[in-house]
């Protein structure tokens, strides 16, 4: 679906939804005098108050000062963000209020509370925010003042492929292990100068298979060619995982279709052999589905 | 960049130091070597809102212009409207320009900050891009009056895509510009264009020959090989650039002005390099060109170097930085060549249209 169509259709739900709240009673939003519900019941009554046209500048003002104020319960301001995040994809009509907004999620990036901390950055580093890419980068140098987990650090920071981030995720890698090591080299697929890395750890059978597999995505993005020559050595290699042989076969499939390069016989030997002399479902359903594509 | 945003510091407070800032607008300055895109942008800006105070020279117009017509950083755009208040001549199309402006990034506003260099405003700063358009807008006086009725077009048609802030400030500004007195129009402004010409003759020879390209089927051949024998309308991109105002038109017009040559019929070269070579292999720039509507043909490519950019960069003084990993920052860039690799003319910064550029390529012919 086209995402103007999705807005739309969105936007139309919305519009529903409010017109049922306008005829909510306002005691399902703000307190009663002398009654004040519970922290739970005000979030609820936050996340179903849907933001539209008309009561836009109110109600952000007032979702604003709600997720500003630490002295509120977290799942009353958790409930304020989303609601405010939601109204952002509103795009355009969002606009009169997307300033503030921009401003308090800068603000919420420091917050005590982490879930707030880690989805204010998190919208900020969508946007591609110099502030948040900078306190993101901040944690990964320093990471005593790290504000979110260093994969998640990694992951924001990727979303920006002009930032200059990529020599510190190139560092970062280096001493990472577990998430944070394959977050860094989903960053670095986007980097020309990581090409030898990839086809190094591709290469590397005692890698675990999930870097072998990013592996191979990233140096199929950055070098076709030299991911095909790579791919080519591992089907062919018995003693090879036969989980990365089968993800090498698929990807030369999808490769091929997409570059559409003629059929070349020595590979469909090389993976007809493949297909015949393993166990594993994985390799030979891979196998068959290549050699389908260069018969059609 | 600290050392570049203390340099701007030290050249705010120099009397004179104007042509010095300027100069470090280029988007090649080792300036912005090594830094990332929001870096190096808001260096600019920074460097663009001291016009303000020093006085805005002339060589710096052109990258104001620039910016109001194709900026999509808010802080940068701002910046841009704030150099304008230091002009002694106020370019004719300023207003309209800023009026643009302002349509762009009405849905991208945000609080911005011009005092110190720094990621993000100081809590409390409540001033944002579009409440600096207007008030620029309100100080350009009669000039701007032409632009006042798709000003009130802009604001009464998607009024609400405003603030009420904004919406004041816009209404002071068009206000402010109804009631100006023309006969102190000198006071602020003058009417007199200082924009640089959009088409700035060429005179160097290209020594090109020999460099190695590579286009989007993977066919490889020299600079002279591509070129040589006939015009050429080379324009740079780069398949990453985010501005689609920017490499995503470049490479439509580029299709548009092949299929005019056509039709003309006119012999001619079209083609685009791309400034990100490492990055734009042959499949990516064959489905970039494809999706905007380019048919390739002998006649008409998208290239690469086999290997930097960098001897094309230096011959053609190419308008690109680069960061760690990609192009951090570029202006518009078409040069069109003559049979021999001469380069005849050439068109930046600005945006082109397709029938100047075959004008251009048919008088190299």
């Amino acid at each position: 679906m086209e995402i103007d169509q999705y807005r739309k259709r969105y936007e139309a739900e919305l519009a529903k939804a409010a017109a049922a709240d306008r005829r909510r009673p306002a005691a399902a939003r703000a307190p009663a005098a002398g009654k004040r519900p519970s922290a739970a019941a005000r979030a609820k009554a936050i996340a179903t108050t849907p933001l539209d046209r008309d009561n836009l500048e109110e109600a952000v003002t007032e979702l604003l000062a709600i997720l500003r104020d630490a002295k509120e319960p977290r799942t009353v301001r958790t409930a304020a963000l989303a609601v405010l995040a939601a109204g952002d994809f509103l795009g355009p009509r969002f606009a009169p209020v997307r300033a503030r907004y921009k401003d308090a999620l800068r603000e919420i990036a420091t917050d005590d509370v982490p879930e707030l901390r880690e989805r204010a950055l998190e919208l900020l580093a969508l946007d591609k925010d110099p502030y948040a890419q900078e306190v993101l980068a901040e944690g990964l140098r320093r990471p005593q003042k790290a504000l979110v987990p260093e994969a998640k650090a990694i992951q924001l920071l990727g979303y920006d492929d002009h930032a200059e981030n990529v020599p510190l995720i190139r560092r970062v890698f280096r001493r990472a292990t577990g998430p944070a090591r394959e977050e860094a080299l989903r960053v670095l697929a986007t980097d020309p100068q990581s090409e030898r890395l990839f086809a190094r750890l591709l290469k590397d059978k005692s890698e675990q298979r999930s870097i072998r597999r990013l592996s191979a995505s990233g140096l199929q993005s950055l070098n076709p060619d030299a991911f095909e020559r790579a791919a080519r050595r591992i089907v062919a290699d018995e003693d090879d995982d036969d989980a990365i042989r089968a993800a090498a076969v698929a990807a030369l499939t999808h490769g091929r279709e997409a570059r559409q390069k003629p059929v070349d016989p020595k590979l469909v030997q090389t993976v007809q052999q493949a297909g015949d002399t393993t166990r594993s479902r994985a390799l030979r359903s891979a196998t068959r589905r290549f050699l389908q594509s260069t018969e059609q | 960049m600290t050392t570049g945003a203390a340099r701007v510091d030290e050249l705010r407070r120099t009397p004179g130091a104007a042509p010095e800032l300027a100069a470090m607008l280029a988007e090649q300055s080792p300036w912005y070597a090594g830094r990332g895109t929001n870096e190096a942008e808001r260096l600019r800006g920074y460097i663009l809102a001291s016009f303000e105070t020093t006085g805005l020279p002339a060589e710096a117009v052109p990258v104001v212009i620039e910016e109001l017509e194709l900026g999509r950083d808010p802080y940068t755009v701002a910046a841009a409207a704030r150099a304008l208040r230091g002009a002694r001549e106020v370019p004719d199309e300023a207003a309209a320009l800023l009026v643009g402006a302002i349509a762009r990034l009405h849905a991208t506003d945000e609080v911005v900050s011009f005092d110190r260099f720094a990621p993000a405003p100081a809590r409390g700063e409540a001033v944002t891009a579009l409440t600096e358009l207007a008030r620029t807008f309100a100080r350009l006086g009669p000039s701007a009056k032409p632009s006042l009725a798709a000003l009130h077009a802009l604001v009464e048609g998607d009024g609400d895509a405003f603030s009420p802030t904004v919406r004041a400030e816009l209404a002071s500004a068009a206000e402010a510009v109804r009631h100006a007195d023309s006969a102190h129009a000198g006071e602020c402004c003058s009417e007199h264009a200082a924009t640089a010409p959009h088409v700035a003759a060429g005179s160097a020879a290209v020594e090109l020959a020999d460099v190695a390209l590579e286009d989007q089927d993977g066919t490889r051949l020299s600079f002279a090989e591509a070129f040589a024998g006939r015009p050429t309308a080379l324009a740079f991109f780069y398949t990453r650039c985010s501005n689609p105002d920017k490499c995503s038109l470049t490479v439509t017009r580029l299709g548009r002005l092949a299929r005019l040559c056509d039709a003309e019929p006119l012999d001619a070269n079209v083609a685009g390099m791309t400034y990100d070579p490492a990055f734009d292999r042959p499949a990516r720039l064959k489905t970039y060109g494809a999706d905007r509507g380019v048919a390739f043909s002998p006649r008409c490519r998208l290239l690469r170097t086999i290997g930097p950019l960098d001897p094309v960069r230096a011959a053609f003084d190419l308008g690109v930085g680069f960061g760690p990993v990609t192009v951090n920052r570029h202006r518009l860039d078409v040069v069109v060549l003559d049979a021999a690799l001469g380069l005849a003319t050439r068109f930046e910064r600005r945006l082109w249209d397709e029938g100047t550029v075959l004008e251009a390529l048919a008088r190299a012919a």
